[in-house]
């Protein structure tokens, strides 16, 4: 290729090349026990909290601070949701409305506190999060569970369908109209950020081409159209969105700039303070909308449903700094880093790996992925 | 001193990034007790010839001999040392130490030796470094280096932050440690610092050795003619105020007081450029952030004109200035994407053409705006930053050390530009402790002395006298 040495190719190109070998194997290992549309459809809106959480993550992470609470705070609000509704009798969607108000306050209250009391933001947000933490044993007294059943303060019916329902499918225009704002955003993301700017014109737009090509022709073949849930249509809409704000405004720019180096931030006249308390109350929104998602796929309410997501959450973003955006937090690689986690830990379950040894896997791959890159980048200097 | 052993020896030594090629070919060696004083306008491949020798950079082609047990060592701006230990900590820090006590007598003994290489026997070892002046920390620097085995010292561009006086104190030093067996390397656009005091003569033009030569003989102009070679000369021509029309008030400081600063009181026009002098010590440059509101008066007030832009050059590039991570686009878009924005998004392929047109206008070398910021050299740094300050036409610019750590051209190349940009009706404020950014560029200078009080207003007929007086004394 013509501007770009091997090593630039193998830090740029192989930590995504380390996952298509591995779904490649998967192929000729697992073949349509892996690629299996319903069951892999079944996982992505499984995953939908954890994912959501990843996005906030990914903008706290743009801003060069740390968010430990966001896990805690998306169970608090998964448990609030459903109490609200089923102890208070608030209307549903007021219910949501003041759990995605309370975590939003939350990320507000870690913002203040980590830009104006000036406290780490690894020490506040632990802190915070224990709160949380509390408040959610308090709140579920003890850790009792909430069961709302037809008879007995029902859940609404959108509720289940629009947020938690996997097999609530949405309609096939809908699904297509999706699939290409996901490809022209794809596209964007590759010319903008993955491919070496001196790359010439004609291979520029060769890959771009052949990108496209692939992921149309995949999607068309895999048969997805008719399996895609509506709470998964409405996560990546979100994605999307935030994909633009990060990329396409003045807002998502100078939050790139704080976290590269808050000084020179302020002295081109950046608010450091406003950035950075923006990312810590959008970040707390998202944790709150994972808590919702949550309620709305067990149907109830559960103490600590969310906790485990911490991991899985910075997992995914670390895995977009070196998939398609060259060393920087990106929305869509955290989505697809996520998404890659999640498909080779239910790979290797599907080949018959004891389900307990997941986790063990996920991490090994996180670490593989994100050394291919930066040992080679090191390297080549 | 051709009969002393050599340290160093390149063949052939190249370096690329990318297209650009940062070394062509170079052959150079280096020998025991040189003083060598390395120079070159910016991006003529110093840096990278200084990261070749440590290491850091690895080359595409060539050949880097250490003699036996010498390595290099290079002492950078911020000098890596610890403010609140001692000087002896200092010296011992990361050291493999054969014994797993630290024996303090020893240790101090030890340090007592070191400082008298640097010709720092005043300085007691038990000091806290903070408690010494920014010269004698480059020194415990040098002499820790030393006592690391680096017989090659490469001093990069420290005594740009050091008042006239303590930088040729700290000239004459190193030399002692280079007599003393070092091979040391000085890198500094102040030609000043190294006129008289340095053995030899090293200048890089655009990848290649343009001349190496003993230091006897060569005149200054000699050198500046040698390091602008290849260039297009810029003349700067002082500009003609007396016409000017007063213009419009932008920004009114009125007994504003930050820091170190007393209230102070001045207003910038439209038009004007209003210089401020003063040393280190008052940090004047904080009256120049007040203007920009990086800073905030403590007491008085700063008044800005109703929809008035202004921005900022901050004094220190590394740490205040750049995004080290990021591309030059990147760099220099921070704070002007508005002027791109359309419902609230912003054109991209707009801003990145406007802004490679603009770092091509300012002569930014690689054109490439996507490299890496940090991969260029200083100056080319600082013209990129100086293309962000100016990218979304503020009405007024606060320029804090504009030319700090920027070769000769370059330095006209700036000059030119900021009068340009005046003579476009922009009120401009330059903050500098180099006078002849003051003199080529104010129309009148505030002095502000050694505890921040205003000392006198130098207007337009008296700048020149003034600046050639205070440069003088250094």
């Amino acid at each position: 290729m013509a501007g770009a040495t091997p090593t630039e190719l193998v830090s740029l190109f192989g930590s995504p090349a380390l996952f298509l070998l591995i779904f490649l194997v998967f192929a000729f290992w697992l073949g349509d026990t892996f690629y299996n549309s319903d069951q892999r459809m079944l996982e992505f809106s499984q995953a939908l909290p954890a994912l959501v959480i990843t996005l906030g993550v990914v903008i706290c992470l743009s801003v060069g601070q740390f968010d430990l609470s966001v896990a805690y705070n998306a169970s608090l609000c998964a448990y609030l949701v459903i109490g609200l509704n089923y102890r208070n009798d608030v209307p549903m969607w007021a219910s949501i409305l003041i759990t995605l108000g309370i975590a939003s306050l939350i990320g507000f209250i870690n913002g203040i506190l980590i830009t104006k009391l000036r406290i780490n933001a690894f020490i506040t947000t632990l802190g915070t999060g224990g709160v949380l933490l509390g408040l959610a044993k308090a709140y579920s007294n003890g850790g009792q569970g909430i069961n709302p059943t037809p008879t007995d303060h029902p859940l609404p019916d959108w509720f289940r369908d629009y947020l938690g329902n996997f097999q609530n499918t949405a309609p096939v225009p809908v699904v297509i109209a999706l699939v290409l704002i996901l490809t022209v955003a794809l596209l964007f993301t590759i010319n903008g950020r993955a491919i070496p700017g001196t790359v010439s014109k004609p291979v520029r737009f060769g890959i771009l081409a052949a990108v496209a090509v692939v992921a149309l022709l995949a999607f068309a073949g895999s048969g997805l159209a008719a399996k895609v849930s509506v709470n998964v249509v409405i996560f990546l809409l979100l994605a999307v969105v935030l994909w633009i704000v990060m990329s396409y405004t003045t807002f998502g720019r100078n939050l790139y700039a704080v976290g590269s180096n808050p000084r020179a931030a302020g002295y081109a006249g950046v608010s450091v303070t406003r950035q950075t308390i923006s990312a810590f109350v959008l970040a707390g929104l998202l944790a709150g909308l994972a808590g919702v998602i949550l309620a709305a796929t067990q149907g109830s309410a559960i103490q600590g449903a969310a906790d485990g997501y911490l991991l899985p959450a910075y997992s995914g973003a670390f895995l977009s700094t070196v998939l398609i955006s060259r060393g920087r937090f990106h929305i869509w690689g955290a989505v697809l880093g996520a998404l890659c986690l999640t498909y080779v830990a239910s790979g290797l379950v599907v080949g018959g790996v004891p389900y307990t040894w997941a986790d063990v896997f996920n991490g090994a791959v996180l670490i593989a992925a994100v050394a291919l890159s930066s040992v080679v980048r090191r390297a080549s200097r | 001193m051709t009969d002393q052993a050599l340290t160093v020896e390149c063949r052939g030594l190249t370096k690329r990034y990318g297209l650009h090629t940062a070394l062509d070919g170079v052959d150079l060696a280096m020998r025991e007790g040189e003083f060598i004083a390395l120079l070159g306008p910016n991006g003529a491949g110093k840096s990278t010839l200084i990261k070749l020798l440590d290491g850091v950079l690895t080359p595409d082609g060539g050949s880097v001999r250490f003699a036996d047990g010498v390595s290099a060592g290079v002492i950078h701006q911020d000098l890596g040392l610890f403010d609140d230990m001692t000087v002896a900590e200092n010296l011992f820090m990361g050291r493999d130490v054969s014994k797993h006590l630290i024996s303090p007598t020893h240790e101090y003994r030890a340090s007592a030796e070191l400082l008298e290489f640097v010709g720092l026997t005043r300085v007691n070892p038990q000091t806290l470094l903070r408690d010494l002046s920014l010269g004698e920390r480059a020194l415990v620097a040098t002499a820790k280096l030393w006592s690391q085995g680096a017989g090659v010292i490469i001093v990069d561009e420290v005594t740009a932050s050091l008042p006239r006086a303590e930088a040729s104190w700290l000239v004459e030093h190193l030399k002692i440690a280079a007599r003393s067996g070092a091979t040391v390397v000085m890198v500094s656009h102040r030609l000043e610092d190294l006129l008289g005091n340095v053995d030899r003569y090293m200048v890089f033009v655009d990848g290649q050795i343009a001349m190496d030569a003993p230091a006897e003989g060569v005149k200054r102009d000699e050198l500046v003619r040698v390091m602008s070679s290849g260039r297009d000369q810029v003349e700067v021509e002082k500009r003609d105020v007396s016409a000017r029309p007063r213009g419009e008030i932008v920004v009114e400081l009125n007994g504003a007081s930050v820091n170190k600063i007393r209230p102070l009181s001045l207003e910038l026009r439209e038009g004007w450029i209003t210089g401020v002098s003063g040393s280190s010590v008052s940090g004047f440059h904080d009256a120049g952030y007040l203007v920009a509101g990086v800073a905030r008066a403590q007491q008085g007030t700063v008044k800005v004109r109703p929809g008035t832009k202004v921005t900022c050059l901050p004094a220190h590039r590394d740490v205040d200035g750049t995004f080290p991570d990021q591309s030059v686009e990147f760099n220099m878009s921070v704070g002007n994407t508005n002027r791109w924005r359309k419902f609230g998004l912003i054109n991209l392929a707009r801003m990145r053409s406007a802004i490679a047109t603009a770092a091509k206008d300012l002569n930014v070398i690689p054109s490439d705006t996507e490299a890496v910021i940090t991969t260029l050299s200083g100056g080319n740094q600082q013209k990129a930053l100086l293309g962000r300050v100016v990218a979304d036409d503020p009405d007024c610019v606060v320029l804090c050390e504009p030319t700090r750590g920027v070769d000769v051209a370059t330095r006209r190349e700036i000059y030119s530009f900021v009068k340009k940009l005046a003579n476009q009706g922009c009120a401009v404020m330059v903050v500098s402790s180099d006078m002849e950014d003051l003199a080529s560029l104010a129309d009148r200078i505030v002095v502000i002395d050694d505890d921040g009080r205003v000392e006198r207003w130098v207007e337009s007929d008296d700048v020149a006298e003034y600046c050639t007086a205070r440069s003088a004394l250094g």
